[in-house]
């Protein structure tokens, strides 16, 4: 008897489904429509090229073309692991991520917690402004900047001269260049990313802040307790995303500060790949060392996000 | 009109906006050609070709084509034309070409590098002719042949065909080597200049050192011979404080490290493979080269070398500046450019030529072989008019075709003054307000890289005009060339296991001799360094390149 009222209600909830579904098109179907070509660009552009990867296991000449050129199974990743260089690589890009990370990451989260407490509401929107302004600069134009700086006799080693040290290349140090370049991300990208944590501080219901004053809860307890906790679900988010590209140390900023004598610690995967894929003509070894890059990365973003719905109960699915 | 209907013509008026502005992103198509594509085959074919490589009697007058023909012919667009024009067939003088052969020409100019060659053999869309530096490419010329992308040229098609370049070729046996496959085949021409007398061909000097003579004189020494006399040289100018700003390079290297590397052929030795003593050696390896690295890391930490070469991007702004006194470049962009600007700004000033300078081991050595992999012209397999292509190709190393490609139109841009091709006015002094390169561009194909037979006579009017720039040649041809690699070629296979080797070699050597010169690695490291790149296989690559260079040197 229970089987077929189990039965029954199933069949009406699927028959509800689909009538569920044409009603929403039906009444929907111009935002459909305008979800279209976002689909056919992802379909088109991201999905179909997937099989061009299929290069990174043959020996690729263009002049074959993709399905003349002969398969060589292993080969390249082989080459990419026994190079002398597969260590620092590595090194140099887990390194650089993570440094951007432990630094880089609360920075935004810091300064939107700072923001908030800001009670004029001129000052507020004119340090907004003027923080969000260095994030509109493109990498190039930042890159020129940084050299700029760096030079001998450039602002930062005026300062330093001025303090009393000894001017030099900041760029042909090694041991600076991980510094510069974390730095400069973290005053570029700083302002623009408060936005967010600002948006997630404004949805904190203001009556928990009300609560806590009267319980006598100081100002920074309430920003311990209410403010933070309050904005972890972004911060969780947001921090699973950014661990997922730990690998994708930007191509362009690296290489347009790093030189030769900035090799060790500055040639990261991205710069090796340039080097070889276009320099070299070597697109299959390149092309393997970017599958190699994407497969971390997804083995990383989905440890990050298990672990993060186990410790706290925010994850992306 | 009532609001809403108001909000409707807005929204209307904005999205038609927005997508009239996403439109002009889309770059106009290519233009189409407007001549008229002949579809009979009754052009002369080469018919059946006989085996013996003895060349047919055929009727090579023009024009070439009997009913008018086009040909899609990739080629790179010099900065010359650039400035004022879109494509080729705006010069003059292929105008008149067009005219003579019948044979119009779709020219078509890549923007990007070499990303837009390798897309285009990838996509089976090839056009009919490809001007290129073949050995550029994956694989080099030898996997294009293999897969069918450039088509080889029997003796016969090119005897019967392209007379005129034969017989350059023949009488200049050094060369046509260079243009061969190992096993002799041919399929490409190239350019050079060649003196139409004697039709033999005739090579400038383009690259060499150069100093600021008027400082030489104020520190009261004479022109540097040798690389001792050049250190006294440099000291003096840093000492004395030449220029009385206190800031003065000596020696003026930037981040391409191009004059730091030249400087190493007065060691006799290179940054990459070599002949020496009729063996080939990889130059960072070699005790010549560890006696350059020591001479420039004493020269560095004296401060004669700006301290800031691997990053510096305008070197030539310090000698615009009067900061910088000697440094190794090239003659046009170079030399020539730099000591006009300089004399405008201070009519004392005397930027030089230096012959080449002889180091401590009497070497004397032009190491420079960026042009190694020379741009020439080749006839790909979508090629219907194979004949007609050779011989349009051909007319212009004819004495008429090399007159008219390298001077222009006669009575326009050159007059016969005694038999001598004498350039006008028109071009020399335009009136338009273009500069000399740019009048030149616009009438012929004057002194760029382009595959024809080019008349020195032409740089003898434009870069050999004054005696300074005589000098400029007869200083730089003291460099010998014999410790230099001819272009050989590696097989397929050869040359996917040398780069192989040699890519992380190289930057590993990039490296630390960049740390060596700059004093960071003290050179007491110098054989453990050795040691790790020989442990990196260098000697298979050295293998490798013997071979090549012992099927270069039996080719006939």
């Amino acid at each position: 008897m229970s089987n077929i009222i189990l039965k029954k209600e199933k069949t009406l909830y699927n028959d509800n489904l689909k009538a569920r579904i044409k009603k929403d098109f039906i009444r929907n179907k111009w935002i459909y429509a305008l979800f279209i070509p976002v689909l056919l660009y992802y379909v088109i552009f991201q999905y179909i090229p997937i099989y061009g990867l299929v290069i990174a296991f043959k020996d690729y000449y263009p002049s074959r073309g993709i399905f003349g050129s002969e398969w060589v199974g292993l080969d390249n990743f082989r080459r990419f692991f026994n190079s002398i260089y597969f260590g620092r690589l590595l090194r140099n890009t887990v390194l650089l991520s993570v440094y951007q990370i432990i630094f880089g990451f609360p920075a935004p989260i810091i300064f939107a917690l700072l923001l908030n407490q800001l009670h004029n509401k001129y000052f507020k929107r004119l340090v907004q402004s003027i923080t969000y302004l260095p994030h509109f600069i493109s990498t190039m134009v930042i890159c020129s900047m940084i050299l700029n700086f760096c030079l001998k006799d450039g602002l930062i080693n005026d300062i330093i001269a001025l303090l009393g040290g000894e001017r030099s290349n900041l760029l042909l140090k090694p041991n600076l260049f991980r510094t510069i370049y974390v730095a400069s991300g973290i005053w570029q990208g700083v302002g623009w990313g408060s936005i967010i944590y600002l948006s997630a501080i404004t949805s904190i219901d203001s009556e928990l802040y009300e609560a806590a004053y009267i319980d006598g809860a100081t100002r920074f307890q309430r920003e311990i307790h209410i403010t933070i906790p309050g904005i972890m679900p972004t911060v969780t988010i947001l921090l699973i995303m950014r661990i997922g590209s730990l690998m994708n140390v930007g191509f362009e900023k690296v290489f347009l500060l790093y030189n030769p004598t900035t090799y060790e610690v500055a040639d990261v995967i991205s710069t090796y790949i340039y080097r070889k894929g276009l320099v070299e003509y070597d697109y299959s070894f390149s092309t393997a060392i970017g599958l190699f890059n994407s497969a971390i990365n997804i083995i990383l973003l989905v440890i990050a996000n298990t672990i993060s719905r186990k410790v706290n109960e925010n994850s992306l699915w | 009109m009532s609001k809403k209907s108001m909000k409707r013509v807005v929204a209307l008026v904005v999205s038609i906006v927005l997508f009239a502005a996403m439109l002009s992103g889309c770059s106009g198509g290519k233009k189409s050609s407007d001549s008229t594509t002949s579809t009979t085959s009754g052009n002369t074919t080469s018919g059946t070709t006989t085996s013996g490589g003895e060349p047919k009697d055929v009727d090579l007058s023009l024009p070439i084509a009997k009913e008018p023909i086009t040909l899609k012919y990739f080629i790179n667009m010099n900065s010359a034309m650039k400035a004022t024009m879109s494509t080729y067939a705006e010069v003059e003088c292929f105008k008149k070409l067009e005219e003579l052969t019948n044979i119009h020409i779709e020219w078509i100019h890549p923007t990007g590098g070499n990303e837009q060659f390798a897309l285009m053999i990838a996509s089976n869309d090839l056009p009919d002719l490809i001007n290129w530096p073949f050995g550029n490419a994956k694989g080099g010329p030898e996997a294009l042949i293999r897969d069918n992308v450039l088509i080889p040229l029997t003796d016969e098609m090119l005897y019967t065909y392209a007379p005129n370049y034969m017989r350059i070729m023949d009488k200049n046996p050094e060369w046509k080597k260079t243009t061969m496959l190992d096993d002799g085949t041919m399929f490409q021409f190239i350019n050079f200049n060649y003196e139409p007398e004697t039709e033999k061909i005739v090579t400038f000097q383009i690259k060499g050192p150069y100093i600021r003579m008027d400082w030489v004189r104020k520190v009261g020494k004479k022109a540097p011979e040798t690389i001792d006399e050049l250190y006294d040289v440099l000291k003096a100018f840093k000492d004395q404080n030449v220029n009385g700003k206190g800031n003065v390079i000596p020696f003026v290297v930037g981040n391409t490290l191009e004059a730091i590397k030249a400087i190493a052929g007065s060691f006799g030795t290179r940054w990459s493979m070599h002949q020496q003593n009729g063996k080939v050696v990889y130059g960072p390896i070699t005790d010549e080269f560890k006696l350059y690295v020591e001479y420039m890391r004493k020269w560095y930490s004296e401060g004669l070398i700006n301290s800031d070469f691997p990053v510096l991007e305008d070197w030539g702004a310090k000698i615009l500046n009067s900061e910088a006194g000697f440094t190794i470049g090239s003659m046009g962009s170079g030399l020539t450019m730099q000591r006009e600007a300089l004399k405008e700004k201070d009519p004392e000033s005397d930027l030089d030529s230096l012959p080449y300078l002889i180091g401590p081991n009497g070497y004397r050595c032009y190491v420079d072989d960026s042009g190694a992999n020379p741009r020439a012209t080749a006839i790909t397999s979508a090629n219907k008019y194979v004949t007609e292509s050779l011989r349009w190709i051909d007319y212009q190393y004819s004495p008429e075709g090399s007159l008219l490609t390298t001077f222009g139109i006669e009575g326009v841009s050159y007059e016969m003054v005694n038999g001598y091709p004498t350039l006008t006015d028109l071009v020399m002094n335009n009136p338009w307000g273009y500069n000399q390169e740019e009048a030149i561009a616009r009438f012929c194909v004057g002194p760029i890289n382009y595959p024809n037979a080019r008349d020195i006579r032409f740089y003898e009017q434009v870069n050999l005009n004054t005696e300074q720039k005589k000098r400029i040649q007869t200083n730089w041809s003291t460099g010998t060339n014999d410790i230099l690699m001819p272009p050989i070629t590696m097989s397929v296979d050869e040359s996917t296991r040398y780069s192989n080797i040699m890519s992380d070699i190289n930057t590993y050597v990039n490296e630390m001799v960049l740390k060596f010169i700059m004093g960071e690695e003290p050179m007491e490291n110098w054989d453990a360094y050795v040691e790790k790149i020989k442990k990196m296989d260098i000697d298979k690559a050295i293998a490798i390149q013997e071979e090549a260079l012992k099927r270069y040197n039996s080719r006939n």
